[in-house]
Order: structure tokens, then C-alpha cells, then sequence
């Protein structure tokens, strides 16, 4: 079952606003925060399950540690109706860890559970997706067992040369995942070190975990570059910076190394940054403002941008420490927006002038079905998962604001605009396949984009030996993943084995239902092969209606392959 | 304290001087004011011909070279430290930068940094299990502005081992409370299955009173961390829940506020179609729900709905959303009118509801410009409430009254009932002011003070204070009787509040005016407590 992240702790409907992953038309997991939208919070805030008088099933099962299978003695469990998660109810599982929802309609539950001191969890929660219990005649939903990890925290110490806290020091954490098919390190959103130069990072799921850590000489800020008033040579002296340092301690970016975190494991993670001399950066400036922003590459992909360290200094220069920078910077004149992306290496004083620099001009025509209002064509980062939307004039025209986007491969896709899809892409100005196309980093691109209408939709069942099957990863694969990742659908199968994959884009695709495929890299068309000859091969018609078993597939899939069948269109 | 990218600026003093040629040093330490030691890598700023920067070396020393003689300001700060110029804030207005006179004859120097304290603890329920995500509260007691106020310096939230902790606090005594805060930690709208109510660690002060009235202060010194431990009791929580009416779909808000005014961090939700929401772990007592909704054109229209909370969910609460109130203002001059250069008269409303939400601005007022001897203006948008009306006073005119019908608003508030549509404000200034001016002596000698006329008894004057280097000049009064107070802060001086004025009151001076009497008083500094 696709799940709607309910981000259930006490933070609901009033914590801090954390990034939104609107991947909706993807069939990728509709993430939602509640923060964000009180609309959605309320839609889940009202009702309750009126008590039906022909209510006969349960859900029961036991609440157990995760690595030991310990009981968990009050824990938290909540159920809420798939169709309509109004209708909620909760129980404080006993001594046993035992918890029982009695007198239950038939229906499809997701389960949610918690304890202090563990994760709240989905059951059987996998990248997003987890397993809902079904009730109704001849069904089990008893007897589950409901394991919850205890959170992994990180914590450290962040000193100067001179053994002196460093206070204010930015923290990046980046997360090993599986996004769509591609792993990839999904950035952690985390608080600045406090004023005694000390981090604490709690509540993290096991995993693999990337550190950075940036920081300014606290002094630095108080140095002022007034005009009219010369700055003595003292102020030289303490023109320093401090390079980004990556765990385990090293400024040396290919020197980082990954965190692997248990359950419940307690890191440490302490940090020594000595001051060098600042290397300079400034900019010259045409006409409207420029933004300028610095970014530090890491070798796991993510970028590190810190406000703090890398702050635009107005008409002034950036004071970094030497290195290789990513500098992005937007600019507008009479001509347009434009903007430019380029790594230089940062040393002493430097200049760039943006007048020199040309940029990448993106602009876009829909072609087919009109755009529907709610709808948004975006550019999806082939190696982040970034989305840019376009800005949509009303008459077919797009356009991307100059800064958005720098050269490299995107997949275009649709959003918010359910039964309509991307049918072809095609682009002037740079190369394009599938729904895919590679933007130089300069120039000017315009692309062609046809929307179809009349998406399609599966259900199915997952079997092993003609016997319901719960919690295979269902994916539903299409024949060119190379250049259209985006189309793959997903869902996990619940415990009736059933599954839905809505929103298909019109093709030829391949189902496969994988067991323990959760580490599968499925986009990665070297990765998926295996298990590709495993599966059903499907044409799915437009605004289609379909209905499938699909066998289970063992992870590493056997490699006698069987035969592949093509489904009945109802 | 050193904090976010604040820029200090420091004040040039004698920027011209004469430069003979002659160059001079300045060495000294920085200095640890509670312990006397010295304070390593602190950033230190002087001002001399241009800004001079270094950093204090590891026993706390610093020496500038090749300076001009005259005088200058010195500054040092370190995250952690107040900086003398952050001490100064409040105080008498005197500088608060040390003023080194560089030359020969300068010898070494100190300056003074104060360690910041915190307040730290650890936050248990019954079980003695930590309890993460508890909001804490760091508060001040303290006199603002003359007015007796609650003050949160601080909010920390606890973290996954229960611990919180609040650094940079300037020396004071604090109360610490935690928030309310729902017992589970799943989505709050899930009922339980067994039970007909929530439940939530109630609200506690330290040292684990709910009751605020019995909380005890901690008392932080410079530099000293402060452990203040919680174990958190549980109590019966409800919900309430209703619908919204009259107010425009997607541009209304609500709020909870509990009897004292305070937003009451109760978990939400709102359902901008339906206009209908619902509050959750709410425990017993008696609230005010205020919704909000703009129009298009920028007009902020009011319900308010007060809700009692006992034993169970209150259900079906109707917040009818009604256009705010526009308060007619009438300004009539009485008496000689002032001449062509007749200034601005400003009429404020300042809520005297204790509360957080009012949209609108803490305090509303117009300017009207008093050309024709009478003028008239409409204060619009003004939330259901109630007010103290305030008529800045101008030199050429004493209020004479401020009515609204029959309400003397020199003595009682303006209340307004939800969409009601309140009499006009009258306002009578009158043309024959008398004013007063005098010294403040201490031990004979003329000394700096603050300065504060307050009116006895019924005055429609609003309490008038100025900062005087000595002397001092009021216009604009009101005949009648005054008492006249100088101190040398008015810090801690709760002159809003007439009982708490009566202890000084024998050592002010009293002053009776009638119209156009023009006074010279002297008055004595009053200095400590009662």
C-alpha cells in the first residue's frame, strides 16, 4: 500500500515545516507533511468509525523490538481505514506488547506504531510504502507481529585550532536511499550547532548517513568592511575562514567516509577545523542584483550550501576558504533572467564577470492535451531527484526562471494533474530520449512537450505457490526505464496480497513483485535486468482498467528464466 | 552575547583630533567580571583614526601599535559574554563603551566581559522515562514600559534524552515552565479505543507547580549553569470542536487562547472548506476561540466564541465571523486655538486583554492634524475587545476629556462587543495648558534622571516621563494635582501601576496647576527600593 506519511509524532499540524515530495503522477509516494497543508492535516483530523452493528473481525497482533524481538510493553498502535483515514482509533498495546482492535468492518487498515524512546513506524514500512491489513471472511489479521527500530543519534564537539568552541557550525546529513530507483543521499534538513560549539542529531532511522559540517570564525562577523573607514592590517589577520570538514574529521572531501547506523546507536562525532587565510571571490555585477550562491560538490552527490558560510556578501567579496566551489549565480538585465553555473577552484582574489557569461535559456510549447490548471510540468534531476517546475503563461508556453537549472540530464514529467501524462517530448537546442533530455550548460533549449489524457489503472494480486503473498515491493517497469524512469509505478502488497498501481502512463511495461527488493536500484536498467525475464509483460492502453497476478520473485531472482505472459485487457 | 550576524557599531567619539606626529601602544587583558580571569580569543574592537581589531591571546592579552594619541572607545565580545555595550542596554543612558585616553600616560588597560548563564534540566514523566518534544519556557518577570510583564526570553525543546538547555541568559531570576504537551505520541485525532478522553503532561512550573502564582524563580548569576529537573503529571484532556460561520473559505484562521490570554499550544485542525475545526488535548478550563478572516479588500472580520471545558468534548461551537468595528474619532479644541503651525493630535487604542493575537497591531491609532480647531478621523479594523483609549498629548493643548456617550475614557475602557458599531470617540482638548519645569537634585548637586510627572486622581492626562541630563520641561498638562518622581532608571518602575507608585509616593513631589500656570519645582532623585 502507498502510504500517506502522517508524520504522526507529536509535532502533527504544528512542527516545523519540512520539505514536501509531491511525486503524485509518479506513482511514487505521495509524502506529505502535515505543516505544510492544514487542509490535508483537517481532511485527516475529522471523524470517527461509527460502530457497525455487523462489525465480526479483529486486528491483533504484538508490538516487538525490531533487532530483538523483545515485547514492547506500551506501545502505541493506530489503525486508520485506507479509504478514508478519518476513521482512526488507537491502543496502548499491554505488558505483552499484545494490542487488539475488536468488532472491525471488513476493510483495508494502515497500521501506524510508536513507543517512547522508538521510531514510529508503518507496518512493515519500506522506502515509503508499507503492508495495510485487510479484514473480511477467510483473511488473517491476527497474530501480526509489528517490529519498530530504536532511532540511531548523532552527536559531537566542534573546536578551533585553539581548543576554543566553535558556535553556530552548520550540520549536513545526508541519508542513503533509494528514490525512485536511483540511490542517492537525500539531505536531512538539521539545526546549526549550539553556542558552545556542540551538535546533537537525534531521531534517525538505521542506515548509512553522510556528515559535513560548515562553519565561520564567529569573530569574522564582527569585522566590518566600512567605506570611508580603512580597516587596519590587524583586520587582515583575522580575515580567516575554516574549511567544510567531513566525519570522520578531514577537510579532504574524497577522504569522507559513510556512518552506518544501528538501531539505537549513540555516534560520536567530534570535529577539529583550523582557521586558514580567506580566498576571495567577487562579483561583477550587471545591472539588476545578482544572486550568487557557493556550493561545496561531495562525493555522494549531495551539494553543501550553507547560508551561513557561504552568505552573499552584497557588493562585497566572498570571504571561503581556498577550494573548489560550485558557483551559481542568477542575474537579470534587459535581454532576461539568466543565469550560470560553473566549479572553479578559489584562491587568493578573484573576480567573475557574469556580463562575460552566457546561460542556459529553457523554454517549452505543449502540444496535445491542454495543461489542466492544477497541473505542472517539471524538470526531475536525473541524478538528485530535484524538481524545477515551469512557469506555465496559460497559453501552452513554459518557461523556467534563469537559476533554476544548470547543464545535465533531466526527465520531464507531469505533476498534480491526475489522468493526464507526458505522451513525448521532443528539443531544440539539445539532445533529448524518451521522456528525458540533456540540457548544456549554455545556450538556448526549447522543448516540445505533447500531454495525453486518459491514464490507466492496475490492480493485481502478489502469489507465491497460488498463496496471497504481503509486502512484496510490486513494480510495474516500462520497456525504455532508461529514459523514462518516471513512469514506474509502485506499491507494496498487503496482507491479501493485493495491490494498486494507479496513474499508468499509456506503454509497454514489465510487472515484477519482488521480495526483499528493497536495496534494488530498479531505474538502473543493469540492475533490474535480472529480474526482468521473471516478469509479465503488459501493453496497457490508454484509460485502461486491468487486473493481474503477479508470481513472486525472489531476491537474487533464480536465473532460469520463465515464461513471460501478456495480460487480458478487461 | 554573541549572537546570529548582529553588527555592533561603535560610536566615534572625537573623531577630529589634532595628530602631532607622535605614535603610542595600548596593551591590556580581558577580563572574566565574575572570576576575574582572564578571557582567551575574545574579539577586541577599538576605535581610534579607523577601526583597530585582534584577538585576545591565550592569557587574555591584547596590544595595539602605532596609534595617535586621543581618546576612544573600546569593545570586546565572545559568544558566551556580554559585551560591556550589551550590559549598557536599558540603563541610564550613558555610554556604555570604556573610554581610554591614549597617549603617554596610558597604562594597561582591562575590559570587562560577563559570562552568560543557562538553565538546563531534564524533563521525566511518572515512569522516570524522558520525555522529548516538550516545549520549555525561560521567563522573566520584569517591568517594561512602566507595565508589570511576563516575558519568554527563551524556548528550548527537549531532546530525545529528555534534556533541555537555554544559554546566553543575562543574570536574573527565571521562571521555567514546560508546555502542555499530548501523553501520545501518535496522530492526536485517533480516539483510543478504550478510553473517552486524551491526555497530556499538564503544564508545569518550576519547581512543579502548575500554578504560576506558586512558582519559584531560579536565580541565574553571571556565568552559572542552573539544573531545574521536571517530572511531568498527567491530567484528562478534551476536544473541542465546531464550525466556523460568516467567515470567506480560505481566508480564516482560528486560534485558542486560555483565560489568561496565552495561545494555548493545543494540537489543530482546520478544514478550509468546511470552515470547521477542531482542537485537541485540551485540558479542563475556560478558553476564547477568536477566528479571523480578511476580505478581499483588506478588511479583518472577528468571532469570538469563549468555551468552558470540564469532563468531556464540547462539540458543535459556533464562531460567527462578523465585520470588526470602525470607532467614529472627533477632535474639538476648546479655549485659544494654537496658530497656523497647530500640530497633530494621536488618538491610540492599546488592548487591554492580555493576548497575543490581535492581527491588527497591539496598539491602533490615527494622527489628526488639529488646522480647523477640530478635526475626525475612523479607526477601522479594531478586534472585539477591550481598549484603553490614549490621546498623546501635545504642548499647545491639555485634554480637557475623552468620551465615547457616556464613557469617561480617561477612567474606564472602551469595550467593544462583537460586530457592534461603538459611539464615536470625543476628544476636547482645550487651548489654556500649564506646564512645568524644575531640576533634579541629589545632595544639592543637580544630577541626571528620568523623570515622571504622574496626574492624581481622575486626569485625563496620560503619565508623562522624560530623561533629563538635570533639568526638566513638561507641557501640555492638564490643570489639577501631580506627584513628580525622578530615579536614576526606570527600570523595574511599574508607573502604569498606581499601587505599586504609592510607595514612592512620599518621597515625590506634589504640584497643583490651574490653566496656563507655568511652575519651577525641584525634586530629589529617589534612590532604592521602598
Amino acid at each position: 500500500m502507498a502510504y500517506v506519511s502522517l508524520d504522526a509524532k507529536i509535532n502533527f499540524c504544528r512542527g516545523r515545516a519540512r520539505p514536501a515530495r509531491f511525486l503524485d503522477n509518479r506513482g511514487t509516494p505521495l509524502l506529505i507533511r502535515c505543516a505544510l497543508s492544514l487542509l490535508l492535516c483537517a481532511a485527516l483530523a475529522f471523524g470517527q468509525r461509527p460502530r457497525s452493528q455487523t462489525a465480526a473481525y479483529q486486528i491483533a497482533g504484538k508490538v516487538v523490538d525490531a533487532q530483538s524481538g523483545a515485547a514492547l510493553a506500551g506501545a502505541e498502535v493506530m489503525i486508520a481505514l485506507v479509504s478514508d483515514r478519518q476513521q482512526a482509533e488507537s491502543v496502548v498495546a499491554g505488558p505483552d506488547g499484545a494490542f487488539q482492535f475488536p468488532d472491525l468492518p471488513a476493510g483495508k487498515y494502515a497500521l501506524t506504531a510508536t513507543h517512547r524512546g522508538y521510531l514510529t513506524q508503518s507496518f512493515h514500512e519500506h522506502g515509503g510504502y508499507s503492508t495495510a491489513v485487510v479484514t473480511g471472511p477467510g483473511l488473517e489479521s491476527t497474530g501480526l507481529a509489528f517490529p519498530l527500530s530504536r532511532p540511531a543519534a548523532i552527536s559531537g564537539s566542534v573546536i578551533d585550532q585553539d581548543n576554543e568552541p566553535v558556535p553556530y557550525a552548520h550540520v549536513f546529513l545526508f541519508k542513503q536511499e533509494i528514490v525512485n530507483g536511483i540511490r542517492t543521499a537525500r539531505p536531512i534538513p538539521q539545526d546549526s550547532s549550539s553556542d558552545d560549539g556542540r551538535f546533537h542529531v537525534s531521531g534517525l532511522a538505521p542506515g548509512t548517513y553522510y556528515l559535513a559540517l560548515a562553519a565561520r570564525p564567529w569573530y569574522t562577523r564582527f569585522i566590518q568592511r566600512r567605506s570611508g573607514v580603512a580597516d587596519t592590517p590587524d583586520s587582515e589577520k583575522l580575515d580567516v575562514a575554516y574549511p567544510v570538514m567531513f566525519y570522520p574529521n578531514t577537510p579532504v572531501a574524497e577522504s569522507a567516509a559513510p556512518i552506518t547506523l544501528q538501531p539505537g546507536a549513540q555516534m560520536q562525532a567530534d570535529f577539529v577545523v583550523t582557521a586558514v587565510p580567506a580566498a576571495h571571490l567577487k562579483t561583477e555585477r550587471p545591472g539588476r542584483p545578482t544572486q550568487t550562491r557557493l556550493e561545496i560538490p561531495t562525493p555522494w552527490g549531495g551539494a553543501i550550501s550553507d547560508g551561513t558560510s557561504f552568505f552573499d556578501p552584497g557588493g562585497d567579496a566572498y570571504s571561503v576558504a581556498p577550494g573548489r566551489y560550485d558557483v551559481n549565480a542568477t542575474w537579470s538585465d534587459a535581454t532576461g533572467t539568466h543565469s550560470l553555473d560553473r566549479v572553479m577552484d578559489i584562491q587568493g582574489d578573484m573576480t567573475i564577470d557574469f556580463k562575460s557569461e552566457n546561460a542556459l535559456n529553457l523554454s517549452g510549447t505543449i502540444t496535445g492535451a491542454p495543461l489542466p490548471a492544477s497541473g505542472a510540468i517539471v524538470l526531475i534531476d536525473s541524478a538528485t531527484g530535484t524538481m524545477s517546475a515551469a512557469r506555465h503563461t496559460g497559453k501552452g508556453q513554459l518557461s523556467w526562471g534563469g537559476g533554476q537549472l544548470r547543464g545535465g540530464k533531466y526527465e520531464i514529467g507531469l505533476t498534480q494533474a491526475p489522468g493526464y501524462y507526458i505522451d513525448r517530448i521532443s528539443a531544440r537546442g539539445a539532445k533529448s530520449a524518451g521522456r528525458t533530455v540533456e540540457l548544456p550548460a549554455s545556450g538556448t533549449v526549447a522543448l516540445t512537450i505533447s500531454i495525453g489524457a486518459g491514464a490507466a489503472t492496475l490492480n493485481g494480486k502478489v502469489e507465491q505457490g497460488g498463496k496471497p503473498f504481503a509486502g512484496a515491493m510490486v513494480l510495474l517497469l516500462p520497456q525504455d526505464i532508461q529514459y523514462s524512469p518516471g513512469l514506474t509505478r509502485r506499491d507494496q502488497s498487503d496482507s491479501d496480497g493485493t495491490f494498486t498501481l494507479p496513474d499508468i502512463v499509456p506503454g509497454r511495461y514489465t510487472l515484477v513483485a519482488i521480495n526483499g527488493g528493497e536495496e534494488l536500484e530498479y531505474s538502473n536498467p543493469t540492475a533490474i535486468q535480472p529480474y526482468l525475464s521473471h516478469g509479465q509483460v503488459l501493453n496497457i492502453a490508454r484509460g485502461g482498467k486491468y487486473d493481474v497476478t503477479a508470481n513472486l520473485i525472489a531476491t537474487p531472482p533464480s536465473p532460469a528464466a520463465q515464461v513471460s505472459s501478456t495480460a487480458a485487457v478487461n | 552575547m554573541v549572537a546570529g550576524s548582529q553588527q555592533v557599531t561603535i560610536p566615534q567619539i572625537n573623531p577630529l583630533q589634532a595628530d602631532n606626529g607622535q605614535r603610542y601602544s595600548l596593551s591590556g587583558t580581558v577580563v572574566n567580571s565574575a572570576t576575574g580571569e582572564p578571557v582567551p580569543h575574545a574579539l577586541v574592537q577599538f576605535f581610534l583614526s579607523g577601526v583597530h581589531v585582534a584577538l585576545s591571546g591565550p592569557d587574555g592579552r591584547f596590544r595595539f601599535d602605532n596609534l595617535p594619541g586621543g581618546a576612544a572607545t573600546i569593545s570586546a565580545q565572545k559568544p558566551g559574554f556580554f559585551s560591556p555595550q550589551e550590559l549598557g542596554v536599558g540603563q541610564a543612558r550613558e555610554s556604555p563603551y570604556p573610554v581610554v585616553q591614549v597617549g603617554k600616560e596610558t597604562g594597561d588597560i582591562a575590559v570587562k566581559l560577563m559570562p552568560a548563564g543557562s538553565i538546563s534540566g531534564k524533563v521525566t514523566n511518572s515512569d522516570g522515562e524522558p520525555v522529548s518534544g516538550v516545549q520549555m519556557r525561560i521567563i522573566l518577570k520584569h517591568t517594561v514600559a512602566g507595565q508589570m510583564r511576563w516575558e519568554d526570553r527563551a524556548n528550548v525543546t527537549t531532546d530525545d534524552s529528555g534534556s533541555f538547555r537555554s544559554s546566553g541568559l543575562f543574570p536574573g531570576d527565571y521562571y521555567v515552565a514546560t508546555v502542555a504537551h499530548g501523553v501520545r505520541e501518535l496522530a492526536p485525532f485517533a480516539r483510543p479505543v478504550k478510553q473517552n478522553f486524551d491526555e497530556i503532561y499538564s503544564e508545569l512550573f518550576f519547581p512543579g507547580t502548575s500554578d504560576a502564582a506558586s512558582a519559584t524563580p531560579v536565580r541565574v548569576e553571571p556565568g552559572q549553569q542552573v539544573e531545574a529537573d521536571f517530572s511531568l503529571r498527567t491530567e484528562k484532556a478534551y476536544r473541542i470542536t465546531g464550525a466556523i460561520s460568516g467567515g470567506i473559505p480560505g481566508r480564516t484562521g482560528i486560534t485558542l487562547l486560555d483565560a489568561d490570554g496565552n495561545q494555548v499550544w493545543a494540537k489543530s485542525g482546520y478544514d478550509f472548506r468546511k470552515n470547521e475545526f477542531r482542537f485537541f488535548d485540551v485540558p479542563p478550563g475556560t478558553y476564547r476561540i477568536i477566528a479571523t478572516s480578511v476580505t478581499e479588500n483588506g478588511e479583518t472580520m472577528y468571532g469570538i466564541t469563549d468555551v468552558g471545558v470540564s469532563s468531556s468534548d464540547v462539540s458543535n461551537v459556533d464562531v460567527n465571523v462578523m465585520p470588526s468595528a470602525k470607532i467614529p474619532v472627533q477632535v474639538q479644541i476648546e479655549g485659544p486655538q494654537a496658530g497656523p503651525a497647530a500640530p497633530a493630535v494621536a488618538v491610540h487604542l492599546a488592548p487591554r486583554d492580555h493576548n497575543n493575537f490581535n492581527p491588527g497591531g497591539w496598539t491602533q491609532g490615527r494622527h489628526l492634524p488639529l488646522g480647523q480647531g477640530a478635526a475626525e478621523t475612523t479607526i477601522s479594523n479594531v478586534m472585539p475587545g477591550r481598549y484603553r483609549v490614549e490621546v498623546q498629548q501635545v504642548a499647545q493643548y491639555y485634554i480637557s476629556s475623552v468620551r465615547s456617550g457616556n464613557i469617561d475614557l480617561t477612567r474606564d475602557d472602551l469595550v467593544i462587543a462583537p460586530g457592534s458599531e461603538p459611539a464615536p470617540i470625543e476628544v476636547v482638548l482645550h487651548g489654556s495648558p500649564a506646564s512645568l519645569r524644575g531640576t533634579v537634585k541629589a545632595g544639592g548637586e543637580q544630577i541626571r534622571a528620568f523623570v515622571l510627572v504622574l496626574p492624581d486622581g481622575d486626569s485625563a492626562d496620560e503619565p508623562q516621563q522624560a530623561f533629563t541630563a538635570g533639568q526638566f520641561s513638561f507641557s501640555g498638562l492638564a490643570p489639577g494635582s501631580y506627584h513628580v518622581y525622578a530615579f536614576p532608571s526606570l527600570n523595574e518602575i511599574e508607573y502604569e501601576n498606581p499601587e505599586a507608585m504609592k510607595r514612592y509616593a512620599d518621597r515625590a513631589t506634589q504640584v497643583t496647576l490651574s490653566e496656563n500656570e507655568s511652575k519651577d519645582i525641584s525634586v530629589d532623585l529617589i534612590t532604592g527600593g521602598s
